[in-house]
């Protein structure tokens, strides 16, 4: 009898324990892959690209005329993002479900008006996750969302590979998520960066029909770099900006760079894919009124990708001078993209820590007036590029033809 | 009452009494009084920690094994002075039992459950309680081993996945606080390793009861150890600005990993670990309220219907105590005060006493020879 009792009591005890309050059944919920937030007057406009799973678990051959999309897009409005995320309740039959969300659209209008909103709604609600990746966007973001891709399934999915994939092959743009974007704006400089996303080409593919041909009218490309100075858009940089604002930040993971040939000079004779990439940044502050000096020692490894230049790769000093050419292009690279951040004032290259870490003492007296201080940076900067392959042949082509001639002479 | 319980499952159930509310708490505590200096804080206050476990362990390694706390306080002190303080130890541990059963809540209700009512989650968590306390010290001793021997692989793990996103010198410039600042941001840490007094409950049920001071101190050393391990983390990866705004950092940070596209949202595996280590200390709490309730009051009849009462009572207070959730006053002004006087102050003035009334006794036995 005491053994039935303890039963019957375990048995209402899990009548308790379930959550049922919580429970949240597949099918009642919209799976948002990517979001848009964008800002017109006073009201707020979210934008979702909201998954449509039947579609999606037979969608893996390509699409046929007329056939389901795997995304819809829709928008609402509110005064502030959270209600205007809950006003989705008027319209959908399925709550909006963000922690499958890969992507984060900001429009430019919101970003001039800053972003602390938005990264409050990160911080304080558990289903926003903060790996969602940021990016921006002229004109409004609704436009990136509705926007199909051909190769990725699912254009949000497909969003974040490609800034994955772009830092990992090329890194002009930095991978920025939304606490790497937090963490920014509340670093001693108080500035961040977010990279730009925008349509390349003609008329927006949003339907099948436009899906089913080899090349597209248009497509989801990335951009510059948006640059954000106390969490408000002030500027632009530029692809190669961007890419030396990275050298700086110890960013760069592979990239490629055109130069020349060395001895013969010249430009864009030679691609050169740079491995390996190491920035150390070291302040130096001498006198009261001298500006800081920031000495810069960028390592690189490389390797030799495409030549058309009549050189002898064999010799070690046309090597040497390579590799000085190539040293020269990538302080370039750095010099032109730190004089744009100098321009706008804004140090989004994480000096104002640096300066914290090593004068403590005089980062307190500097630090309410560090926008200027930053504009008179002086850069001192070393490289020391190596070349370690040569791929896998020593002379380039345009040098054995050149050579072959000059036998049949 | 059967000596069981080993140095080591001393240390851990020490652990388990200070480490999973800490956790919580402390790196957003700490990193908003001396920013990247928290791990020097924290480094201070177990240092102090320390201190606090070797005389605590001292007090009671002296009592006898075998005889309860309060029992032996009563040899020494009176019956009278030994009631008065069972009942204001069992009056604090119902209470900190009731305050951290409520933050526990709290948060399951703010990142999972949020539309179960609190006073239902209150109610299934104060029965699995009640089961734990039912149980005695051994077998939470015993659990208490397995969670720690389990804490460090997962710390470990935790570090790894997150160690790409780490930026050391996020802890430079070291010092930039005076050592006031920092001795004064160690305070609330302070506060929860004078938790280590559970050890005068725990001492009489240990095999070797003089081992309780070695078992205080290791409690406390590896708990300070995993703490500024965390705090580190935490450091590293949001820097110090960004963890004084977040009220979990840890959750946080767990959450961030991603290996891939196949290792993601692995936040819910370390917070199920987390749960079972807050239960366990919940549950010691609850054992030592009804622990002293049982050796004060000499019930006549057997633990199950004071621990009903008890239960029911705690379900009652952790419910309707609270007006609002935030409680940010509460966990680091009132209870770090409360915690010092409870744990260390009281405790110690109650040794002492003891001693100088024993003295007193000796010199009259003495006199009267």
């Amino acid at each position: 009898m005491k053994k039935w009792g303890k039963l019957l009591a375990a048995l209402l005890l899990l009548g308790l324990t379930t959550g049922c309050w919580d429970r949240t059944e597949l099918n009642e919920l919209s799976i948002t892959s990517a979001t848009a937030v964008d800002r017109q007057g006073d009201q707020w406009i979210v934008s979702y690209q909201v998954l449509i799973p039947s579609v999606v678990s037979g969608a893996l051959g390509p699409m046929k005329g007329g056939a389901k999309l795997p995304i819809t897009v829709y928008s609402t409005e509110g005064p502030t993002i959270r209600e205007a995320i809950y006003q989705s309740a008027l319209e959908s039959p399925r709550t909006l479900f963000f922690s499958h969300n890969r992507v984060m659209i900001v429009g430019e209008e919101l970003a001039k008006n800053g972003l602390d909103e938005l990264i409050d709604v990160y911080l304080r609600n558990s289903d926003s996750r903060e790996t969602v990746a940021v990016l921006i966007t002229k004109g409004e973001g609704r436009k990136i969302l509705e926007q199909l891709l051909q190769i990725q399934i699912i254009p949000g999915d497909g969003i974040r590979e490609t800034m994955r994939t772009e830092r990992k092959n090329f890194s002009v743009l930095p991978y920025v998520n939304m606490y790497k974007l937090a963490m920014e704006l509340t670093s001693e400089a108080r500035n961040a960066v977010i990279p730009e996303i925008f349509i390349s080409g003609g008329e927006p593919v949003t339907s099948s029909d436009q899906m089913n041909k080899t090349t597209m009218s248009s497509k989801l490309k990335l951009g510059r770099l948006a640059v954000l100075k106390e969490g408000k858009l002030k500027g632009w940089l530029k692809a190669e900006q961007s890419l030396g604002a990275n050298f700086l930040r110890d960013e760069v993971k592979r990239t490629v760079l055109s130069t020349g040939c060395g001895d013969e000079g010249g430009k864009n004779q030679s691609a050169i894919k740079i491995l390996n990439s190491k920035t150390k940044v070291k302040p130096v502050i001498r006198g009261e009124n001298e500006p800081i000096r920031m000495i810069v020692d960028v390592k690189a490894e490389g390797t030799l990708l495409e030549t058309r230049c009549k050189i002898d790769l064999d010799k070690p000093e046309v090597i040497s001078k390579l590799e000085k050419q190539m040293e020269g292009e990538i302080l370039a690279i750095i010099r032109d993209g730190f004089k744009e951040t100098q321009k706008l004032k804004a140090d989004i290259v994480g000096f104002a820590d640096l300066v914290h870490r090593k004068y403590p003492k005089r980062w307190h007296e500097m630090k309410s007036d560090w926008p200027e201080e930053y504009s008179r940076i002086k850069l001192e900067t070393h490289v020391d590029f190596t070349l370690k392959r040569l791929g896998l042949t020593s002379k380039s082509f345009t040098k054995m033809f050149e050579q072959v001639e000059d036998e049949k002479k | 009452m059967t000596q069981t319980v080993t140095k080591l499952q001393c240390a851990a159930l020490v652990m388990t009494t200070i480490l999973p509310t800490a956790v919580l708490i402390l790196p957003k505590t700490v990193m908003n009084s001396v920013a990247q200096d928290a791990w020097i804080s924290l480094l201070v206050s177990t240092l102090g920690g320390v201190v606090a476990a070797f005389a605590l362990g001292r007090f009671a390694a002296g009592t006898k094994g075998g005889v309860p706390f309060q029992k032996g306080l009563g040899e020494s002190t009176g019956r009278v002075l030994a009631a008065l303080a069972g009942l204001a130890l069992a009056a604090y541990y119902f209470s900190i039992a009731s305050t951290a059963l409520h933050e526990f809540i709290t948060f399951i209700s703010a990142e999972m459950l949020e539309y179960t009512p609190k006073i239902v989650l209150k109610g299934a968590a104060v029965l699995v309680l009640m089961y734990i306390a039912a149980k005695g010290i051994e077998p939470i001793a015993r659990i208490s081993v397995l969670l720690m021997l389990t804490s460090f692989p997962l710390l470990a793990l935790s570090v790894l996945l997150t160690i790409s996103k780490m930026t050391w010198r996020q802890i430079e410039p070291v010092g930039e606080h005076s050592w006031t600042t920092i001795a004064l941001g160690g305070v609330t840490p302070l506060g929860w390793f004078s938790e280590v007094a559970i050890v005068l409950l725990v001492a009489p049920y240990m095999i070797r009861p003089k081992e309780a001071v070695k078992g205080a101190v290791w409690g406390v050393l590896l708990t300070g150890t995993e703490l500024i391990v965390m705090v580190l983390q935490s450091l590293f990866v949001f820097g110090p600005n960004l963890v004084r705004s977040m009220e979990y950092s840890m959750v946080d940070l767990v959450g961030l990993i991603e290996v891939g596209n196949f290792v993601e949202r692995v936040e819910v595996f370390f917070i199920t670990f987390w749960m079972s280590t807050v239960f366990l200390k919940l549950g010691i709490f609850l054992f030592g309220t009804i622990h002293l309730l049982e050796t004060t009051l000499k019930l006549p009849f057997d633990r199950s219907p004071l621990l009903l009462g008890v239960g029911l009572l705690l379900w009652a207070d952790t419910s309707y105590n609270w007006p609002h959730d935030m409680n940010q006053d509460l966990t680091t002004g009132i209870t770090t005060a409360m915690l010092l006087v409870c744990n260390l102050l009281f405790p110690l003035a109650l040794a002492v006493l003891g001693r100088l009334m024993r003295a007193n006794k000796q010199a009259e036995g003495g006199a009267d020879a």
